[in-house]
């Protein structure tokens, strides 16, 4: 995933490589997991944040959507940076004359 | 105990709009990842070993979540509820010294000698028929099991949402055969580690309330230890000889549970070792199982933990409410909307990491192991690829069958821990004598299986149906079964050995002790990336955690 040997030498990336370094993070599980919990953290803490009285007694008098919405964001945030600060190496497949995904 | 009987007591909770949408979108990334990574299959090593390509904590994640399916959850925290705190041990004496053995003394083995499945291990190491009894009982307890976590899951959301047990089977083993179908492994693998964290998250807010509910930990273990004496709030009171401690008793725990058992069930199981094979190189491979340890160790505090807590808060809880139901009962009652939502999603993640470890090792065993090695030799490799993917489809559709048969079983765990009991642990025995003793001779595989199998079978079945073996409970005996079943396999894998002659050294490279084909020339690693500090510093935790738990009776 975050292998350092990601960049193809000095010469400048060309187009077809920068869309394959696009797709590799796009489809790197770290984006995934954190755009899972990103997403499912703010809808959690818009539940909470309208969270009804009885909601919150319900749980023990804690808004707890609330508050696990709000440490799912941060993980999730932290999934995505740690994937934008090591970026995946884009799959080297020169043998396979295919295009890479057919989206 | 009570049959399963949903419907004696309402656990029917109402989804919000938003919840469902939850649900829905954790749907929409797991056929996702199955889509992103379908470009990627390309060979069968490629669909069912992910091309040996992944990271060590990615694989390492994949392993403890193959393991936290639908009925780990449920089953430990039933387990919990019912046994007490000594549930434990599973994870701190049993899970986690296993998982460092296989890391540190055999994935060497396993990976080095590039077999594709551990019953590939046992033909190149013993012979056809050794090889040929593992990949059928392999293969066979893969769709029972998927089978039991399929029936399992359908029965919490047919008790919470009310949706109708067919249709939640049919539906979910419907996700997981299309994950599995477009990504192989590697699809499965992403999933599992996905999965992990959507469980947590369900979990977690879950336990907090509970804990808040109960007064604290502290509490509760005061409480409960008033309510049902000291050996149900400790790990090791009541075990010794005579004890009341109806876990079991100290050496059934510490040799059974923590020797045969656990080494049994996490060095021999391919669902769990294939996550380590397909690892891109060997440190990463041994690496694998450890890193697992590191969560799994911390895994009681979201099935054990609640499971004790539902002793106080849900009321009937062993009556009218069914042990399984202890984390189900605590959703209905405590969770609002919102962290309802991921709390059904986290079950149903459950679900499908479980199934689809069974899944993605049951098609690499049935297309390598049996359809490779026995009907269709020397085929293009596009051929065994395909039987993948039909043995997927197959191996799904009979899970959906196997999910109405399990539904005549009671106790989901004590029924697993059984039939584990029966295979796993002369599995262990013949390749720790294989790995390690080169004298061992071909077909001593084979009888060594068998006969502790047999004597496994035999323990069961005078503790169950007859007066002959008296036990303090189902648990108590599968220890004691493990026992009897390394000690029957060890004894005839000598006999065996001594009366037959011996493979030729040259047939053991890479497979024994001495003869390893790893690679020497490994650069110095960092300490976090070394398998043998890492490996002690989870067992060590463990230690510390039955101190810290020790602490609070």
């Amino acid at each position: 995933m975050s292998d350092p040997n990601s960049r193809h030498g000095a010469d400048a990336p060309k187009p077809d490589e920068k869309r394959l370094a696009l797709l590799a993070k796009l489809f790197d599980l770290r984006t995934f997991i954190g755009s899972l919990l990103t997403i499912f953290g703010i809808i959690v803490t818009l539940e909470g944040v309208t969270a009804s009285d009885a909601d919150i007694a319900k749980a023990g008098d804690m808004n707890i959507s609330l508050w696990s919405g709000l440490v799912m964001v941060v993980a999730g945030i932290c999934f995505v940076s740690w994937m934008l600060i090591r970026p995946p190496a884009p799959p080297a497949e020169t043998e396979d004359p295919t295009p890479v995904a057919d989206d | 105990m009570t049959v399963l009987a949903s419907g004696s007591v309402d656990l029917s909770i109402n989804l919000s709009a938003w919840d469902t949408v939850l649900l829905l979108i954790y749907f929409v990334f797991v056929i996702g990842i199955g889509f992103a990574l379908r470009r990627l299959v390309r060979s069968s090593g490629d669909f069912f070993l992910s091309g040996r390509s992944l990271p060590a904590w990615i694989t390492g994640l994949a392993f403890v979540s193959a393991n936290l399916g639908a009925i780990e959850i449920l089953g430990q925290s039933a387990s919990a509820a019912q046994y007490g705190a000594a549930i434990v041990h599973y994870y701190w004496i049993g899970a986690v010294p296993a998982m460092v053995f296989l890391g540190i003394v055999m994935m060497p083995f396993y990976y080095g000698s590039k077999v594709r499945s551990v019953p590939e291990y046992l033909r190149l190491r013993y012979d056809k028929k050794t090889h040929l009894v593992n990949a059928i009982t392999f293969v066979l307890a893969s769709l029972l099991i998927a089978g039991v976590n399929l029936y399992a899951l359908a029965t919490v959301i047919d008790a919470l949402l009310g949706i109708p047990q067919f249709w939640a089977i049919v539906l979910s083993a419907g996700f997981v055969l299309t994950y599995i179908l477009l990504g192989g492994l590697s699809s499965a693998i992403y999933n599992e580690v996905l999965q992990f964290f959507v469980i947590l998250a369900g979990l977690i807010p879950l336990v907090v309330i509970a804990v808040h509910e109960v007064g604290g930990v502290q509490h509760l273990f005061d409480t409960l230890t008033t309510q049902k004496g000291g050996a149900f709030t400790s790990a090791w009171n009541g075990t010794g000889i005579g004890g009341n401690n109806t876990f079991g008793d100290i050496f059934g725990i510490v040799i059974g549970l923590g020797f045969c058992l656990s080494f049994g069930y996490w060095t021999t199981n391919f669902a769990e070792v294939q996550r380590a094979m397909s690892a891109r190189d060997n440190n990463s491979a041994r690496m694998t199982p450890i890193i697992g340890a590191y969560p799994k160790v911390l895994i009681p505090l979201v099935t054990v933990l609640p499971g004790m807590a539902a002793i106080l808060l849900v009321k009937g809880l062993g009556t009218s409410v069914d042990y399984t139901n202890a984390i189900p009962a605590l959703m209905a009652q405590y969770l609002p909307a919102g962290t309802l939502g991921v709390a059904v999603t986290g079950l149903v993640a459950a679900f499908m990491a479980g199934m689809a470890a069974n899944i993605s090792s049951f098609n690499a065993v049935f297309t390598y192991d049996l359809w490779q090695d026995y009907i269709k030799p020397d085929q293009d490799d596009s051929h065994y690829l395909w039987v993948g993917r039909v043995a997927t489809v197959a191996g799904v559709v009979i899970g959906i069958g196997t999910a109405f048969i399990a539904a005549n079983f009671t106790n989901i765990a004590n029924y697993f821990q059984v039939l584990f009991t029966f295979f796993n642990v002369p599995l262990f025995v013949v390749f720790i004598v294989g790995m390690f003793w080169k004298r061992a001779t071909p077909s001593a595989g084979f009888w060594g299986i068998l006969v502790g199998t047999g004597a496994a079978v035999t323990v069961y079945v005078l503790y169950k149906w007859t007066d002959v073996l008296h036990f303090r409970s189902d648990l108590h005996e599968s220890f004691w079964g493990g026992i009897a079943g390394f000690v029957a396999g060890l004894v005839v894998i000598l006999a065996v050995s001594m009366l037959e002659a011996p493979k030729p050294v040259e047939q053991l490279k890479g497979l024994v002790y001495g003869m390893e084909l790893r690679d020497m020339d490994e650069a110095p690693q960092r300490f976090y990336r070394r398998p043998v500090p890492m490996g002690l510093g989870v067992c060590a935790v463990g230690a510390a955690l039955y101190v810290v738990m020790a602490a609070l009776v």
